[in-house]
């Protein structure tokens, strides 16, 4: 008796349809590509294998007596499943994947900074129907993969990194400023730096809060310990496009305080806080007040001091007294926060002199709706100074950019933010375009 | 009308300070090879995206009929929009058509136009790249290049081939305006890629809609 009839051949049918069907959506994927991150590249290559194989074993189980290894009905059956789970699990990270209109020329962007900490890092940027940003790590389905028993033709990629993005967003290029957070928590896991974490906070929690014997207080300020982490880690390597990014998300009542991110009100005063140890902002005296360092330009100044206002001012106290407490406590550990980032980010992160430098010849072109890229003989701009020149735009240069194009309405005032979006997007892309160009010239020679 | 020679749009893109005279293409790969001493244009790159037409889904077009949004997504319903990366290419078959751009972003200057002309290298083989040739002075975005193979075989095109040039004319009597005068209600401003036809929100529509009614009352009066 094979399998098939064991099972009924209606069963292997369906499990045959559904692969074959895998493998046609394979195809349509890898035909729209514009610029083919290695991790799809990869993850598409062990899936078409994979896929053969699930195809072919259907087949034999189909018309022919079962192969020895299947002793039992449930092991094949159970096999099978877990690999056509596997199979449809990466399809899903595929299909939403970077694909057709989407930004995609940011992902081998994004891989770059990535495999400043992780030399292997493969990106995938993955957009979800819900309005969130994500961070998965696939390891757990490889690891599904190899328990299958399958055979490979094709190595399991070491680190390869899921990044979610809202779909809604898809066109709003600096809002992925986010995906910077997102690598932070892969950094924090492939670090284990958690355990330190809690070596270090805890101490200095209970000299902050004396008598303050809830454990829950110090369970919420570890789960934030590793959104903070994220939030600094980001700011270093992205500089105040970060901070008016997460400002952004933030402001859309994204986070909530209780669940795992501590409130936005806290993170952007951290952030501030943080800026002003990193040099974009200095501290008047001993009011509390921000100002600029003259790395960043009087709009700009002007911009930030109104944050620094704002934050001093406005909603703590309408926060519950627990997170009170806890933020206080948690400033205490600032410093050992700041540490741990500074000794990871060793020299790779983006600094207020380069800021200062690049970013206010990029701001004056983009005003001149042209994207901030030259070509021949000119040196690419870097890409975080690209999404900086677009954060200024947006955050203290619109006016001048409606001018430019004489918006009035509303209609014509959301035209000039897709117009300054289309911007930023297309030197990113062309940053790249002369990179391939130049690698493919490198090639000949 | 003289064509600006190359020299002179090598200073246009590289030496001009004041932002209204300055010509912006970006990016030019490779200089020498796309502004050759002695020619008078820019040679332009083929881009990512392109438009195409789903005939089999297509009875006619008509750009007037319908609500403004219908015959706004009436358009786009009929076309469909790839991306074809670097490295890659696409197949143009006889008689087909298809929407592209050029790689290159474009800003001309108050006293620029150009011509969209395509190279005859890829003339010879039966490709035509553009039939709304004009490039006006102001123009701020990606060109769009409508590509038609006339030949009798398919072609291959590879996004960053040199596909075109734009020959650049000196415009004059634009003195005074200003490059807000030109944006307000343009519809194509900063387009970063080949773009669906915006024929729809053409504002004589509605006179033209209104032709046969008003041409049959004034016949009945002629009469």
């Amino acid at each position: 008796m094979t399998i098939g009839e064991e099972f009924g051949n209606e069963l292997l049918v369906n499990l045959s349809r559904r692969a074959e069907s895998l493998q046609q959506s394979l195809d349509e994927i890898s035909a729209d590509t514009p610029y083919p991150s290695e991790a799809r590249t990869a993850l598409l290559r062990i899936l078409r294998d994979l896929t053969i194989a699930v195809i072919r074993r259907l087949e034999e189980l189909r018309i022919g007596p079962p192969p020895p290894e299947f002793a039992t009905i449930e092991a094949p059956a159970k096999r099978l499943g877990v690999v056509l789970n596997v199979l449809f699990r990466l399809m899903e990270s595929l299909v939403h994947s970077d694909v057709q209109r989407i930004p995609s020329a940011l992902v081998p962007a994004f891989e770059a900074i990535a495999r400043q900490f992780v030399p292997d890092a493969l990106v995938l940027v993955q957009y979800l129907w819900h309005y969130n940003f994500g961070y998965e790590n696939l390891s757990k389905v490889f690891r599904d993969w190899q328990t299958s028993g399958l055979p490979l033709a094709q190595p399991l990629p070491a680190s390869l990194i899921v990044l979610g993005f809202p779909m809604s967003e898809k066109d709003n290029v600096l809002l992925q400023c986010a995906f910077a957070h997102e690598l932070g928590h892969f950094i924090t896991q492939s670090e284990a730096l958690e355990n330190t974490v809690r070596v270090t906070i805890n101490p200095g929690l209970h000299q902050a809060i004396p008598g303050e014997t809830r454990p829950q207080l110090f369970d919420v300020i570890l789960r934030w310990y590793r959104e903070m982490f994220s939030d600094a880690f980001g700011l270093h390597l992205l500089g105040p496009a970060y901070f008016l990014a997460l400002a952004e998300i933030g402001l859309q009542g994204l986070a909530t305080p209780g669940a795992k991110h501590p409130p936005p009100y806290f993170r952007l005063t951290w952030m501030l806080e943080l800026m002003r140890r990193l040099r974009y902002l200095d501290m008047r005296g001993n009011s509390g007040e921000l100002t600029s360092t003259g790395r960043l330009d009087p709009v700009m100044k002007e911009h930030f001091e109104a944050w620094g206002r704002f934050l001093a001012t406005s909603p703590a106290p309408r926060l519950s007294a627990f997170y009170h407490c806890a933020i206080e406590a948690v400033k205490e550990a600032l410093s050992n926060i700041r540490a741990e980032v500074d000794g990871i980010v060793q020299d790779k992160g983006y600094t207020a002199e380069r800021f200062a430098v690049e970013v206010g010849p990029l701001v004056k072109r983009i005003l001149q709706l042209v994207p901030p890229v030259d070509g021949d003989g000119v040196p690419n701009p870097s890409f975080v100074s690209i999404l900086n020149a677009g954060w200024v735009v947006k955050s203290t240069r619109l006016n001048d950019l409606e001018a430019t194009v004489t918006a009035v309405d509303l209609e014509e005032k959301r035209e000039v933010l897709r117009i300054l979006n289309g911007l930023v997007y297309k030197a990113i892309e062309y940053r790249l375009v002369r990179q391939v160009w130049a690698r493919a010239g490198e090639a000949m020679s | 009308m003289s064509v600006i020679s190359s020299a002179v749009l090598k200073r246009r893109l590289f030496e001009t300070p004041d932002e209204r005279q300055r010509l912006y293409v970006v990016p030019i790969l490779d200089l020498e090879g796309q502004i050759r001493v002695g020619q008078g244009a820019i040679d332009v790159r083929l881009g990512t995206e392109f438009i195409f037409t789903r005939r089999v889904q297509l009875s006619h077009i008509d750009p007037y009929s319908g609500a403004p949004e219908e015959r706004a997504q009436h358009l786009k319903q009929y076309q469909e929009k790839i991306v074809i990366g670097l490295g890659s290419r696409m197949i143009l078959h006889p008689q087909q058509f298809a929407i592209g751009g050029t790689l290159e972003y474009f800003r001309l200057p108050l006293d620029l136009a150009g011509m969209v002309v395509g190279r005859s290298s890829w003339g010879r083989l039966g490709l035509v790249i553009a039939m709304a040739t004009m490039v006006h002075p102001g123009y701020t975005g990606v060109i769009t290049l409508e590509l038609q193979n006339l030949g009798d075989a398919p072609i291959a095109l590879y996004p960053g081939a040199r596909i075109g040039q734009i020959v650049f004319y000196e415009a004059t009597g634009n003195e005074g305006i200003e490059f807000k005068d030109l944006h307000r209600g343009a519809k194509y401003v900063g387009a970063i890629s080949a773009g669906f036809s915006r024929i729809s929100e053409d504002a004589e529509r509605e006179r033209i809609l209104r032709f046969s009614q008003h041409y049959r009352e004034a016949s009945r009066f002629l009469r």
